[in-house]
């Protein structure tokens, strides 16, 4: 239970700030998509299980805000939080540009589920040219954010980072 | 550290199937979710009103600064607009009146005779694949899943979630929103009639008239009737060349005297109707319409007809609301079908403000 006392009144906070800062300051026309990113940054923290875990629970939180399909929104934040969990599979502590790289990638990933997902269940006319626009911004706007993020995602699912100690003989 | 344990596949397969029940339940329709959607709102309430004041002053000076010049250049816009319109408007409001009082005399109802609600748009949708709104009014004012929302231009969309004060409008562009809609289309031209000279007793003769090749000077009066004798201003047109929109025109010629007169009353305008389905394509797209009988379509509609909502028991929406007009029709190859375009008349929707939600139950929720 630790980790959801942790992520829900976090996800409240970025929920708010998604539905109100992050809506109204588009670029390119795009919104920006913090809750994603939080989702991938909360992987590339504390590793795909968590990331998966969080990832879900923030979707699942977005989806009772925004009236999109529950569980829709879930799954494609858990395969992102999946995805930048890979982070830690390449090390168990990688630095922070690698964890931003793989914060990205979560995210892109992530940013391209949703039109697959929504197409899955019969909801078609997501696949246009704008996409090739929506991604790179949104990818962008995680890996800026990522060195801010995914201590904040780490902290949620009560991770700490390693701490390496000599071995005394 | 492998990437598909044992452990991290159960999770995932965990995840998958959960999406899966919910989004299921959600499609089907369950009150268990309903009200963890209005609960969750909520909650949510008091975090999206904090986050509102203190970012008010950001989001102001970004705005300040990403679309200065886009309002500069769309306020010119609008001015010349508007001065363009002016004398429009007055004709189209005298309209609107003959119009009500023919509804009231045959007793109909028009969109205009349901109450209505007004709201401000509080938020934009939060995601690039959803085209919504979120108004300030819910529940506790009437509102509910499926009524018609609109704005001074027509149809903007139609609420599909609602909590006790604030609800979620799903936009007429969005690519799963659709309503039944008609086109009224003026038919084609017709070639004008032949003038008739008046009878020596006053009638009117059903001889046409020989063309007079002598030098005869002739002075013609034309007059648009005003609906209402103090609304619409009177205006000069050729006889039997104006406009199918102009109102039906009588036409007098008076020649000098010792000459013939004729009178001419311009073609009746004949409306004709066809019924579609309309839905969005996204923000940039026009809308869509496909008629339900694509035959009787086939070159009836044109561009620039109106398109309304064509009401019924099972729409959405009364009959009558604006939605836009026809801006293109494409044939599609291989097809008979025709792919007709829509201008919606809302409007800009990414700046929308203040709209009215038409307290409409349907008698068929299209949530």
């Amino acid at each position: 239970m630790g980790p959801l006392v942790r992520l829900f009144p976090v996800g409240l906070c970025v929920l708010a700030m998604q539905r109100t800062f992050v809506t109204e300051t588009r670029v390119a026309g795009v919104v920006l998509q913090i809750v994603l990113a939080l989702a991938a940054a909360t992987g590339a923290g504390a590793g795909p299980e968590r990331g998966a875990i969080g990832g879900f629970t923030l979707g699942l939180m977005y989806d009772l805000a925004t009236g999109s399909p529950l569980g829709l929104t879930a799954l494609v934040y858990a395969f992102a939080g999946f995805v930048a969990g890979y982070a830690l599979t390449l090390t168990p502590t990688p630095p922070w540009w690698l964890s931003s790289i793989f914060t990205a990638i979560g995210a892109a990933v992530g940013e391209t589920a949703v039109p697959v997902a929504r197409t899955l269940i019969g909801q078609d006319g997501w696949f246009t040219s704008r996409l090739f626009t929506i991604v790179p911004v949104v990818t962008a706007f995680a890996l800026v954010l990522s060195p801010l993020l995914v201590p904040l995602g780490r902290w949620c699912m009560c991770v700490k980072k390693p701490k390496w100690k000599a071995i005394r003989e | 550290m492998a990437m598909y344990s044992m452990g991290r596949r159960r999770v995932m397969i965990l995840l998958v199937l959960t999406s899966v029940l919910f989004v299921t339940l959600d499609q089907r329709g369950s009150a268990i979710i309903d009200r963890s959607r209005s609960v969750f709102a909520l909650i949510l309430e008091p975090f999206d009103a904090a986050a509102r004041v203190v970012s008010r002053p950001v989001i102001n000076a970004w705005k300040g600064v990403t679309e200065y010049d886009d309002l500069v250049r769309e306020n010119e816009r609008l001015q010349e607009e508007i001065d363009s319109q002016r004398g429009a408007e007055i004709v189209a409001r005298a309209a609107i009146l003959e119009y009500t009082q023919i509804l009231t005399l045959n007793r109909l109802l028009g969109s205009s005779s349901y109450p209505t609600a007004t709201a401000q748009v509080q938020g934009d949708s939060p995601s690039n694949f959803q085209y919504t709104v979120e108004i300030d009014k819910g529940s506790e004012d009437g509102i509910a899943v499926g009524m018609p929302v609109v704005n001074g231009g027509g149809l903007v969309g139609k609420i599909t979630q609602v909590t006790p004060n604030s609800s979620i409008v799903l936009l007429i562009v969005d690519p799963d929103f659709s309503i039944g809609a008609k086109v009224l289309t003026e038919a084609d031209e017709v070639v004008p009639a032949p003038l008739f000279p008046a009878s020596p007793t006053g009638g009117i003769s059903l001889t046409p008239e020989t063309p007079d090749t002598g030098s005869t000077s002739t002075s013609t009066t034309s007059t648009t009737a005003p609906a209402t004798a103090d609304a619409a201003p009177s205006s000069t047109i050729d006889s039997g060349q104006g406009p199918l929109e102009d109102p039906p025109t009588t036409t007098t010629t008076v020649p000098p005297a010792g000459e013939t007169t004729t009178t001419t009353l311009a073609p009746p305008v004949e409306i004709i109707r066809e019924t579609g389905t309309l839905s969005g394509q996204g923000a940039s797209l026009p809308l869509v319409l496909r008629f339900i009988d694509d035959s009787s379509s086939q070159g009836r509609v044109k561009v620039g007809s109106t398109v309304q909502t064509a009401g019924g028991t099972k729409s959405i929406a009364p009959a009558g609301i604006p939605i836009g007009e026809i801006v293109a029709i494409r044939v599609q190859s291989g097809s008979r079908a025709q792919l007709v375009e829509v201008r919606s008349s809302a409007g800009d929707l990414s700046k929308l403000n203040f709209l009215r939600v038409i307290l409409y139950v349907p008698n068929t929720s299209g949530g």
